[in-house]
């Protein structure tokens, strides 16, 4: 039998990013040991994840906008994610094993991002996400559940939901969705170009249209493309709440109004309207005109590709070719177009509903 | 003047692009910068990732399109000059012959009406790309959240390059 060389060849090595993971991961177990832990299942794109919380700072934080996709309790969910915050449990993680040149652009971390490791730290919000693809075991901490930013309780989880569906052929896109069971739209296009505000619209109207998303959904695209909800929270600017009224009751108090985003937790609201997923029938681009017609135009492929991929590619971190393949082959799959918002906003549900009835 | 033996070759792993009939997307990945190719810009993005020479390329469009060949060459310089500029596609002298093929073909068909190519550039994904400074750790290391309340990063208007 052919000796070893290096410690790497033994079969027993564990490199150090996992040593570092499992760590992390014992510290997550001490905390709940001490202070307890609550496990919460979801059905997330066709796949239950549990998320078991040690402590009870972040639970009611980052629930609310995953509340419509809750599941039963299983003994072999397809993801764990273990949550916690030092602040409650009063627990510390040991010293980082890197340096402060090894944070990139979207917070990764060099040389703890390889094939079965991913782990970025988030500069802006102090959250660190790791996940071990080959165990199925992902951590989410923060010093201080009180700091959890409003985008964090908004679409939590964003970064490990990214990464652990992409080894699931489920891509995490920048827009939002609305239809019917039976199909429906994406709504594409950089901030302030009428995602969230059209999607949101379809809850205040009777054209039956049906909630998928507002800012980030999953797509699957064996075959027929899908849009799968994973969050419906809703995201307006502060200045425009008046604007919908009917979303008053569904507001997120927990966060003041001098925040530049005001957040909505849909579901308990809204419940039947929301719906977990649909096939994608058209690539839609909304668009405010200043006319007081909407409207319905086509628009091209690579229009629909220019709204859609950098937003997606440049927001989440390690996205690059194949999530911009994927978004290529969407775009030629299902006809684009041009949604032109008018002033009557009344009108806007009832042109997405015409839309969707010439594509049936 | 165009050096007529001159080839290009796209810069970088990180530009990644899809051509559609008409029109080209390409993105930097290193930049944070992307980009409509639309016009002619399609088959002259198709000719240059064929590795024809600039000769080549002018001998194309000019039996494509109904054009003063002059005017095809100078849209054309001015085209890779942008691309160059922007570190899309970078210049190799190689006085390679392969696009006679495409030439004769197109010599075959119905001129079509020249439009010139049009590259526009969209710079509102950059802020996204800016890494987060570091502004103070705790007493293990782990550094602390921005002092000041996190918002959403809104995108910037767009500019033709």
């Amino acid at each position: 039998m052919k000796p070893f060389t290096s410690a790497e060849n033994s079969p027993f090595f564990v490199p150090n990013e996992i040593v570092f993971f499992n760590e992390l991961h014992q510290t997550f177990l001490d905390a709940g040991q001490r202070v307890g832990t609550t496990k919460r299942f979801f059905h997330i794109g066709g796949y239950t994840i549990c998320l078991q919380f040690a402590g009870n700072g972040l639970e009611s934080r980052l629930t609310p906008a995953i509340e419509h996709l809750s599941a039963s309790p299983c003994n072999f969910p397809d993801l764990t994610v273990c949550l916690w915050d030092s602040q409650s449990t009063e627990s510390e993680l040991p010293a980082p094993p890197w340096s402060h040149e090894d944070y990139g652009v979207h917070g990764e971390i060099s040389g703890y991002n390889t094939p079965q490791l991913r782990t970025a730290f988030n500069l802006g919000s102090g959250v660190l996400s790791m996940l071990d693809t080959q165990r199925n075991v992902a951590l989410f901490w923060i010093r201080d559940a009180d700091s959890l930013p409003i985008y964090e309780s908004g679409a939590p989880l964003l970064t490990i939901f990214h990464w652990w569906m992409g080894t699931r052929k489920r891509q995490l896109i920048h827009a939002a969705a609305i239809g019917h069971e039976s199909g429906g739209i994406l709504l594409v296009g950089k901030g302030g170009s009428g995602k969230s505000s059209t999607s949101l619209r379809a809850l205040d109207s009777d054209s039956g249209l049906l909630y998928a998303a507002d800012d980030y959904c999953l797509l699957s695209h064996d075959g027929t493309p899908f849009v799968h909800s994973i969050y419906s929270s809703g995201k307006i600017h502060s200045k425009d709440t008046a604007i919908f009224p009917f979303l008053q009751p569904a507001l997120d108090k927990s966060y003041n109004l001098n925040n530049e985003k005001a957040l909505f937790f849909l579901k308990d609201h809204f419940e039947e309207k929301i719906c977990p997923g649909f096939p994608i029938k058209a690539v839609v681009l909304p668009r405010v005109t200043g006319q007081a017609n909407t409207r319905v135009v086509q628009a091209s492929s690579a229009a629909a590709l220019l709204a859609l991929a950098p937003s997606t590619i440049f927001q989440l971190s390690g996205a690059g070719q194949p999530a911009f393949q994927m978004l290529s082959e969407l775009v030629r799959k299902v006809p684009c177009y041009v949604l032109e918002l008018g002033t009557e906003r009344a009108q806007i549900p009832g042109a997405i509903s015409d839309l969707l009835r010439t594509l049936a | 003047m165009l050096s007529s033996t001159t080839s290009y070759t796209v810069s970088k792993p990180e530009i990644i692009r899809e051509q559609f009939d008409e029109e080209v997307v390409i993105v930097d990945l290193d930049t944070g910068s992307y980009y409509s190719l639309s016009g002619a810009g399609g088959e002259i993005w198709s000719a240059i990732e064929s590795g024809t020479p600039t000769a080549g390329i002018v001998q194309q469009l000019t039996a494509s399109y109904e054009a003063d060949a002059a005017e095809i060459e100078a849209s054309l310089g001015r085209l890779l000059e942008e691309l160059q500029t922007e570190g899309l596609i970078t210049a190799q002298d190689n006085a390679s012959a392969t696009w006679e093929t495409a030439v004769s073909a197109a010599n075959d068909a119905v001129k079509g009406e020249w439009q010139a190519p049009l590259l526009q550039k969209f710079t509102d994904m950059q802020a996204l790309l800016l890494l987060d400074p570091i502004h103070e750790v705790d007493s293990a290391g782990w550094p602390q959240p921005k002092p000041e309340e996190p918002v959403m990063v809104e995108m910037q208007s767009n500019k033709s390059v």
